[in-house]
C-alpha cells in the first residue's frame, strides 16, 4: 500500500518531467553534482527561472540540496522515479506475456492446419 | 495534470498481421490466450466472460476468476483499423472510468510475418491507484516486481 505522501510524490515526480529544461538540468545533474550557477549556463534562461525549476525538482525530491561551506551543491536523486519505474515494467510484463501468448496460439493453428 | 507515462513492448510473428489482428476480436482466440497468458503468472487462467462488440464506441469485457475473486477487465474501442491498429481504453475499476489508460496495439504487416507493438499510456493519478490495488492487476504483478525491481537499474 503506499499512502498519500506517495501519491504527491509521484505526482511531483511527473510534473518535475513533464519539462524539457527540468529534465535538461536533471541529465546534467546525473553526471555529477553542480552548483546553481553552473546549472543556469547552458541555459537561455535567467538564475531565477532555473532557481524555480530546481525548487520543483527538490520538491519531488529529485534533486537534493547540499550545503558546502557557502556552497550549494546539487545532487540528482533517482530514487523518485522507481515508483514510475514500477509501473512500467508491471505493463511491459503484462503485455509481453499477452503478445507471446498469442504467438503460440497462432503457431499452434498453423500445425493443426498441416 | 496531463504528464503520461508510457509502457511499450513489441513482438515479432511469423503470423500474418490479419490473424494478429483477429486475436485481438475474436473472444474465442482471446479465452485461448489471455488464459495461456495469465498462467505464466502462476494464475489458474479460468476465464470467466469475454464479451467483445468490436466496432468504434464499441465495449469489450475480459474477467478471470483469481480464487474467489472476479478480476475484471473492460474498456472501449477507440480505433479499429484492420490489420494494422487497435486502440481501447484498459480499466479494471469503476474509479478508472473518469481517466481510463489507454493501449495503442499497432501491427506492421512484413514479408514474413509481422511486428506487432504495445503503448499502454496512463497518467500520474492511475498509476498511483494501479500500485495501491490488492486484487486485479496491482496484485498480479507484486511479485515479479520484486524480481523485476533489483534488475531494473535508473537511468
Amino acid at each position: 500500500m503506499i499512502g498519500h505522501d506517495d501519491e504527491r510524490l509521484l505526482d511531483d515526480t511527473l510534473t518535475a518531467l513533464a519539462d524539457p529544461t527540468r529534465r535538461a538540468i536533471l541529465r546534467r545533474l546525473a553526471q555529477g553534482e553542480a552548483r546553481v550557477t553552473e546549472l543556469a549556463a547552458p541555459f537561455a534562461i535567467s538564475l531565477n527561472s532555473v532557481s524555480k525549476h530546481i525548487k520543483l525538482l527538490e520538491r519531488a525530491r529529485l534533486v537534493e540540496r547540499k550545503r558546502m561551506g557557502r556552497e550549494h551543491l546539487l545532487q540528482f536523486r533517482p530514487e523518485s522515479l522507481r515508483k514510475v519505474q514500477e509501473w512500467i515494467s508491471q505493463q511491459e510484463t503484462f503485455w509481453r506475456a499477452g503478445l507471446e501468448a498469442i504467438d503460440q496460439m497462432l503457431t499452434d493453428e498453423s500445425k493443426e492446419k498441416r | 495534470m496531463g504528464a503520461k507515462v508510457e509502457a511499450r513492448v513489441s513482438h515479432r510473428f511469423k503470423a500474418s498481421a490479419d490473424r494478429v489482428y483477429d486475436a485481438w476480436l475474436d473472444p474465442a482466440q482471446v479465452r485461448v490466450w489471455m488464459a495461456a497468458s495469465l498462467r505464466t503468472f502462476g494464475l489458474s487462467g479460468e476465464i470467466r466472460r469475454v464479451e467483445i462488440d468490436p466496432k468504434i464506441g464499441g465495449k469489450f469485457f475480459f474477467s478471470d476468476m483469481r480464487g474467489e475473486t472476479e478480476a475484471r477487465h473492460w474498456g472501449t474501442y477507440l480505433e479499429l483499423d484492420r490489420p494494422r491498429k487497435i486502440v481501447f481504453t484498459w480499466i479494471i475499476d469503476e474509479s478508472g472510468e473518469a481517466d481510463p489508460s489507454v493501449v495503442t496495439l499497432t501491427i506492421e504487416p512484413e514479408t514474413e510475418g509481422c511486428t506487432a507493438t504495445i503503448v499502454h499510456a496512463m497518467d500520474a493519478q492511475w498509476i498511483d491507484y494501479v500500485s495501491r490495488t490488492e486484487d486485479g492487476w496491482g496484485r498480479m504483478f507484486k511479485q515479479i516486481d520484486a524480481t523485476l525491481a533489483e534488475s531494473s537499474s535508473l537511468q
